[in-house]
């Protein structure tokens, strides 16, 4: 894997990044390299400003009031903190699956046809059945719902809804999927085929997760960033930070030494 | 360490260590009573010798237990991670070390039959440098101090050299008279058994070196030069 | 007294005041319905009234209520609605949207006959639309604004804010969010403010004293700048201002008055339990 990390292109590059909430100040300055085609886990104790870090690369702080930042995220060449990015285009390339399955309490089908339909990609039905399709297959769900495609996505277990909205994602044609704490709502089986899913998501996308589950994290991630109270500690490959980190307060967090 | 958060699995990797250490004690003892048996030609206490090399093969089975029970529950990281897996190393490198006492030991009981054809001069000289850096290594090892451990490692050659010297003042005596090579060969066995001890003792070393640098002494030398 | 005879006492009294709040209610419709249900035929909800309103029926107070109802929903819903999602998800915590709010708090507290006098003034006088339908509609429709932005608002902010920022994060824009997602969620709790404002608008008189209430009008109006009756106006004119009007016409317009509102009221409970049973989240 080492030898890998070392060819990966740069996906997302952050130099610097600030983040306040008002005077709080929630990230410290962080630097790191998203690399193209690799899982990337965020570890850190709650408040370390990892999900804030998340949220950042697809401006999902945005939608919270109060929240100014300094710094540069560089996505394909371009600043996307301006101002002027299109945000919404940003977030059809830079999609997010959240903490609590959130499907639209319509059929599976509409769920994943939705992003196409707002974006305009699907030319006919019958493309719009082809990208439902393929996206479903793409998160492992196709065999378990194809037929319920009409039935209401609430109507699917926890693990199920979590996949689907990896579905409705995958549908939109990201190039990044950002997951915060995909499968803390999750039980252990449901959590261990997300976890599949994202080994071989990982050869089309690139994937940032946030994770609380430090086991999680060492099986799913082949780099690991460790947050600490809004700054980035330690960041190097899985293997590495978990076996032999460098700073003694990532080995004090990983070890489970902490408070 | 200062540990607020988990108190019981600190106290479970402190008994781990102390378990390993007493191992080390135990066949520290053996290696000391298998040398004075052949020395002093005392085939009770090499009888004693061999029957407690049982203990030592018990602790080493515990250690396991422990270690197994402590990855299965506790998902160990870093260098809880490389404390657990390499005190399975250790606790086998100790048992097979005090496997050689019972090899020693055997010769002992068999040549305190035989007459003696001279008495030890360079022999308990080595037999004495091994225990001495088994106790080191042991020390480093309950300290995690690589340093020492890594010196524990140099003094090995030392013993190569008394390993070469024996062997060759052997061979010269079996080729003087070769009545005398039932009994060489039988202390031969010996003095390769304790040259043996000694390679387990710097396996242990190097295991406590990984502990503390995360990596073993030589790739960690390639990786920083 | 032991603990045990005093806590029964308490619940005693307290049962006690619990009935005497349904009391007046039953009463009510006990007298509605035993004075008023010998008037209801075909004849008195289909006719025209006939003899200086002592007699005939009241079809065309039925017919004008629900006209001036439905034009003053009409005008109110997506004026409520725009004001709710503009309150809900654009507007942050500013001093223009506190004076929004503060004024629709205070709209619903202003009495109904300076409505009245209101709808007079603005549409009636200075925008010359006179005494007309569309005056006392539109009269109605502010009287209802606060309880159909209420309602909205509520509706939309029981939508959970997952399902936008799962739309936000597909790379949707906000109106997009705010058209496919939020709305249709919100829809239904929408709807059941919208009856709700309706069963209220049907039961006013005040407002529409002034704006388009006809004394005697035995034909249905031909356009929206027409006069109209309305049953409650129709009601106070019969009780008061017609000397041997039969007690069963009066009884009779106070009843079928009464059933419309609680039928609207009725059909809002209904559909609030509907969708209360549907939504999962």
């Amino acid at each position: 894997m080492a030898k890998e990390t070392a060819q990966n292109p740069v996906e997302i590059s952050v130099r610097g990044l600030d983040l306040f909430y008002g005077r709080f100040q929630a990230l410290k300055s962080v630097g790191i390299d998203i690399l193209k085609n690799q899982v990337t886990a965020l570890i850190g104790p709650s408040g370390c400003g990892k999900s804030t870090f998340l949220r950042s690369l697809n401006r999902m702080n945005d939608m919270i009031q109060g929240v100014r930042t300094e710094g540069v995220v560089e996505f394909e060449g371009r600043r996307i903190l301006d101002p002027e990015t299109d945000v919404a285009e940003l977030r059809k390339r830079v999609g997010m699956v959240f903490q609590k399955p959130n499907p639209f309490p319509m059929s599976v089908y509409n769920n994943v046809a939705y992003g196409p339909r707002i974006h305009g990609s699907a030319g006919s039905k019958s493309d719009l059945d082809g990208i439902v399709e393929e996206s479903l297959v793409a998160a492992a769900l196709w065999g378990e719902v194809k037929d319920k495609l009409k039935q209401s996505a609430l109507s699917l277990s926890g693990g199920q809804q979590q996949r689907l909205c990896i579905a409705r994602l995958l549908a939109v044609k990201p190039d990044v999927l950002l997951m915060d704490e995909p499968c803390s709502a999750l039980d252990p089986i449901a959590t261990l085929k997300i976890e599949e899913l994202m080994r071989d998501l990982k050869n089309r996308y690139t994937i940032v997760i946030v994770t609380h589950n430090m086991q999680q994290a060492a099986r799913v991630s082949d780099r690991t960033a460790f947050f600490l109270n809004g700054e980035l500690v330690e960041q190097g490959d899985t293997d590495e930070i978990f076996t032999r980190p460098k700073d003694k307060r990532t080995e004090d967090y990983i070890t489970g030494r902490f408070g | 360490m200062t540990d607020q958060v988990r108190r019981t699995y600190s106290q479970e990797l402190e008994a781990l260590k102390q378990s390993t250490l007493r191992m080390g004690a135990l066949a520290e003892e053996l290696i000391r009573s298998s040398v004075k048996a052949l020395i002093e030609r005392d085939s009770a206490l090499a009888a004693r010798t061999i029957a407690d090399d049982e203990k030592v093969d018990e602790m080493e089975a515990a250690i396991n237990q422990t270690c197994i029970r402590l990855l299965a529950l506790q998902q160990p990281m870093a260098t809880d991670l490389r404390l657990i897996a390499s005190s399975m190393k250790i606790s086998s490198d100790i048992e097979r070390l005090a496997d050689h006492t019972t090899k020693i030991s055997k010769k002992a009981a068999i040549l305190s039959e035989l007459p003696q054809l001279k008495p030890y001069v360079d022999l308990p000289e080595m037999a004495k440098r091994v225990i001495e850096m088994f106790k080191l290594s042991l020390d480093a090892f309950i300290n995690l101090d690589s340093v020492l451990a890594l010196k524990v490692i140099d003094m090995d050659d030392s013993i190569d050299e008394y390993n070469h010297r024996i062997f060759t003042e052997l061979i010269e005596l079996m080729k003087r008279d070769p009545s005398c090579i039932n009994y060489v060969s039988h202390l031969m066995v010996v003095v390769q058994s304790l040259e043996r001890i000694a390679d387990h003792v710097t396996n242990i070393c190097e295991s406590t070196v990984f502990i503390v640098e995360g990596a073993s002494p030589k790739s960690s030398w390639s990786a920083r030069s | 007294m032991s603990a045990k005879s005093s806590e029964r006492a308490a619940f005693l009294a307290l049962r006690i005041c619990g009935c005497a709040v349904a009391a007046p209610i039953l009463l009510i419709l006990g007298l509605l319905i035993v004075k008023g249900a010998p008037a209801l035929s075909a004849e008195f909800l289909l006719s025209a009234p006939r003899m200086g309103l002592k007699e005939g029926g009241i079809f065309p107070a039925i017919v004008g209520t629900v006209i001036l109802v439905a034009l003053a929903i009409s005008v109110a819903l997506p004026l409520g609605v725009a004001c709710a999602v503009y309150l809900n998800e654009y507007a942050g915590d500013s001093r223009l949207t506190r004076l929004i709010r503060l004024s629709i708090v205070n709209l619903a507290g202003v009495p109904s006959v300076v409505f009245g006098l209101f709808g007079l003034g603005l549409f009636v006088l200075f925008l010359k639309f006179g005494v007309s339908i569309l005056s006392g509609s539109l009269t109605l429709a502010f009287l209802i604004l606060p309880v159909v932005i209420t309602a909205s608002e509520e509706a939309l902010s029981s939508v959970p804010k997952s399902f936008s920022e799962a739309s936000l994060a597909l790379g949707a824009t906000k109106m997009q969010t705010i058209l496919r997602v939020v709305l249709p969620n919100a829809l239904p709790g929408m709807l059941t403010g919208a009856i709700l404002g309706v069963s209220r608008a049907a039961g006013e008189t005040a407002p529409i004293l002034f704006t388009v209430a006809a004394f005697y009008l035995p034909r249905l109006p031909s356009s929206i700048f027409d006069q109209a009756m309305a049953l409650p106006y129709h009601l106070y004119i019969v009780s008061t201002q017609v000397p041997g009007a039969s007690e069963t016409v009066k009884y009779g317009t106070a009843l079928v008055l009464v059933s419309l509102a609680f039928g609207l009221n009725l059909v809002a409970i209904i559909a609030r339990n509907r969708i209360r049973k549907q939504r999962k989240w």
